[in-house]
């Protein structure tokens, strides 16, 4: 069969990828799993070269020792009988670099062997990666694992390659976005074997007025939004202001100013994303009504003020620093807008708790997680909605 | 109601800067508040940024509509029933095309403005033309693209005029024989768009023995160099490798849109494209939207007095280019005189949507 696949690059893992449906599945939190976690967690930690991304460093400290061992026994109660699925097939999208690795180590954790096809773009990131576990399997303890982290390189358009995967796997994992999850799904599973998406979502933020005013950390509004051009799915779009009109007021007047600054320190803006931004404005204008532009000196950050919430206000969205703005006194108007498509609420201010109830209450359809601003991009094992652990293992019930 | 006959008469490239900017100010500010009221679109937009006339010092400072705009939504300042013609540009198969809506008035204004901005640089007088296009792109002629409507446009100046490419796109040659020969030792009239012109009409000459006698052609072309500059051929290779296959000393290029039909900037024999009293060219910074100084690049924003019928009088371009400077270009016209970079690119852009990447 893979014979006659083409144009496929192997970067790391298993020799014949024929064989990968072979490898046997294991136990979620197996300990040698672990332990390799361990051992390349502890090798990016020390990579000099690792220190220029504070992704990379990010993704050792979610890998070390003790972390795992955090998360693992969380899952104690929850993983006596279970297994991986067996193998996992992950599409990484092309824009994120580091993204495929936590992808991977989630089927890695829950019991699984992986080929994962990365960005066609080169990342040092990934090459970093693939030197660290391939230097924690030198150990001839941990030799057998590396055929579980098989890493691939493909063309998108090589439409053969994507078959022959879909084909021999039992989980498919799509990032990317809805045309990526929409071009992947004219391949066909094997009749047992299912997909996890990751489609376009939208994201929003609540800000309690009184809360911004003594605001001093712009970081992570920052790390929220710009680090990823406003493109990750957790980026918000919407800012909600909680308050009286008047502190909402002053408090974003505030805030605008000192992220402002914040902003026209770090981020590249794009002439492409100005036009795109501008345009949005535009759009926003003519199927909105009553909408206002913040006057702004320049084109880092556009704010678009809403009198009103529509309910298809995320269409309105663009990437690189657009934010539509509406201000009430209680979060009730929130709720009318909520579909499926709504991903991460952040936030700042005392505000989670009446948050979660109030969207609990009401029934929404959407929104997965609630995070403190700063946060949004952490990953969780918990995506989307959906426990990749749990997800992508299998239980066997056992009855006496 | 602006009275574009009298506007007309004007020397297209005989007004200095200081004068230009409050004669087309004016009548931009006129255009300005026409399209508030006609245009429902247009409204919403200046009203999102809070806008007000009464404090327009110059058409600087009126927003501009990005081009992208008239892909998205049928922008029109005149009744359905006053339309005659729906211009549109010519994307590709699958991209979404512009569409503009012309009543009578601003068709015929179009290819008066057109044929006064032309003669300027070819005269008067009427000349056997070579279009170097398909007479298949003017069939329809209800629905023009861009294409179809610079060939008709440009025909005004032609005595006699023939296709130099059969329907599908094969150099006539016999016909072509015929007309030079009929045609011998005149001036000749040549129309196309840059890269058709390299594909189908110098890249076809190659291949074969023949080479026509042109060195009395007058050659207008546009429509970018977008697709050449990716095939790495420059301006001056263009020059030469024609000249090379026809003997073609005099090539003018332009530069234009569908979205601003008839308003076009002719490059003169120094290289540089003009702007004419009808019409500006503003750079902006791409970070703050601030004008740009004489030779720094930057988005371009172009005016034209024209866009009566539909709200495209002041637009946002994607094209970078740089103003070289106003009223002393060694050609002796007056008005601003330009360089143009291309499009800008589109950015490798993060985030764990695929929207760019591929």
């Amino acid at each position: 069969m893979e014979n006659n696949i083409t144009g496929i690059t192997k970067l790391c893992g298993i020799e014949q990828l024929d064989s990968l449906i072979t490898l046997p599945a294991l136990k979620p939190f197996d300990i040698k799993v672990c332990e390799f976690l361990g051992a390349v967690s502890d090798i990016l930690i020390k990579d000099k070269e690792c220190k220029k991304y504070p992704d990379i460093i990010t993704f050792a400290f979610f890998c070390r020792k003790k972390n795992i061992e955090f998360i693992k026994k969380s899952y104690a109660e929850h993983i006596k009988l279970r297994l991986g699925q067996g193998l996992c097939f992950h599409i990484a999208p092309s824009n994120v670099p580091i993204n495929f690795a936590y992808s991977l180590i989630s089927a890695f954790l829950a019991g699984n062997a992986s080929v994962v096809k990365v960005s066609s773009k080169e990342f040092a990131q990934t090459d970093l990666i693939i030197r660290a576990l391939e230097k924690v399997s030198e150990q001839q303890e941990f030799k057998y694992l590396l055929d579980y982290l098989t890493i691939i390189k493909y063309n998108s358009e090589n439409i053969e390659a994507t078959k022959y995967l879909s084909k021999i796997c039992d989980v498919r994992i799509i990032w990317g976005g809805d045309n990526t999850i929409k071009t992947i799904r004219q391949c066909a599973l094997s009749p047992r074997a299912f997909d996890i998406t990751f489609a376009d979502r939208y994201s929003l933020a609540v800000f309690e007025a009184s809360a911004i005013l003594n605001l001093e950390n712009y970081e992570n509004f920052y790390n929220d939004t710009y680090l990823y051009d406003q493109n990750a799915c957790t980026a918000p779009h919407l800012i909600y202001w909680l308050g009286d009109s008047e502190t909402v007021a002053l408090a974003k007047q505030n805030f605008w100013s000192e992220f402002h600054k914040y902003v026209i320190s770090k981020y590249h803006l794009e002439p492409v994303l100005v036009i795109d931004k501008y345009m949005n404005i535009c759009t926003t204008a003519i199927e909105l009504n009553n909408i206002s532009v913040a006057p702004t000196e320049d084109n880092f950050i556009i704010r678009i003020n809403l009198s009103k919430l529509d309910k298809n206000i995320e269409k309105y969205h663009s990437l690189g620093g657009s934010f539509l703005e509406y201000s009430s006194n209680s979060l009730t108007d929130l709720i009318p807008i909520i579909t499926k498509k709504y991903q991460t609420i952040s936030y700042i201010g005392n505000i989670a708790p009446e948050l979660s109830n109030i969207l609990i209450e009401n029934g929404v359809k959407g929104i997965d997680r609630i995070v403190p601003i700063g946060k949004t991009t952490d990953f969780s094992f918990t995506w989307d909605g959906t426990d990749l652990i749990l997800g992508l293992s299998r239980i066997i019930a056992i009855n006496n | 109601m602006i009275n574009y006959d009298e506007l007309l008469k004007v020397d297209p490239y005989g007004i200095n800067k200081e004068e230009k900017k409050i004669w087309i100010s004016t009548i931009l500010k006129d255009l300005t508040e026409h399209h508030y009221k006609s245009c429902l679109e247009y409204k919403k937009i200046l009203d999102a940024f809070n806008f007000n006339i009464e404090q327009v010092k110059d058409y600087t400072d009126i927003p501009f509509l990005p081009v992208r705009l008239f892909k998205k939504y049928n922008l029109k300042s005149i009744d359905d029933k006053d339309i005659i013609k729906t211009l549109t540009s010519s994307g590709t198969t699958g991209q979404e095309v512009s569409k503009i809506f012309l009543d009578k008035r601003a068709s015929t204004l179009q290819t008066k403005m057109l044929t006064k901005l032309v003669a300027n640089f070819i005269g008067k007088a009427r000349m056997p033309m070579i279009i170097l296009d398909t007479s298949a792109v003017i069939k329809n002629r209800a629905m023009f693209s861009a294409r179809g409507a610079g060939i008709i446009g440009f025909s005004i100046f032609a005595k006699e005029k023939i296709f130099a490419f059969d329907e599908n796109m094969e150099l006539n040659i016999e016909g072509l024989k015929a007309f030079l020969d009929k045609y011998k030792e005149q001036p000749i009239f040549l129309f196309g768009f840059t890269f058709m012109i390299w594909e189908y009409f110098y890249k076809k000459l190659l291949e074969t023995e023949y080479r026509p006698d042109l060195s009395k052609g007058i050659l207008i072309h546009g429509g970018g160099w977008k697709k050449l500059i990716d095939s790495a051929v420059t301006r001056e290779e263009f020059h030469k490798k024609l000249n090379e296959v026809c003997g073609i000393n005099h090539i003018y290029d332009y530069y234009g849109m569908v979205e601003q039909t008839g308003t076009i900037y002719i490059e003169c024999e120094h290289g540089n494209l003009h702007t004419s009293v009808f019409s500006d060219i503003c750079v902006r910074r791409p970070n703050d939207f601030s004008i740009a100084p004489i030779g720094e690049k930057g988005l371009l924003e172009v005016v034209s007095i024209l866009p009566y019928s539909y709200p495209g009088h002041i637009l946002l371009t994607e094209d970078e280019g740089a103003i070289c400077g106003e009223d002393d270009c060694p050609c002796g016209r007056l008005g601003k005189y330009f360089k143009i970079f291309g499009r800008i690119k589109n950015a490798e852009i993060r985030g764990c949507s695929d929207t760019y990447g591929k």
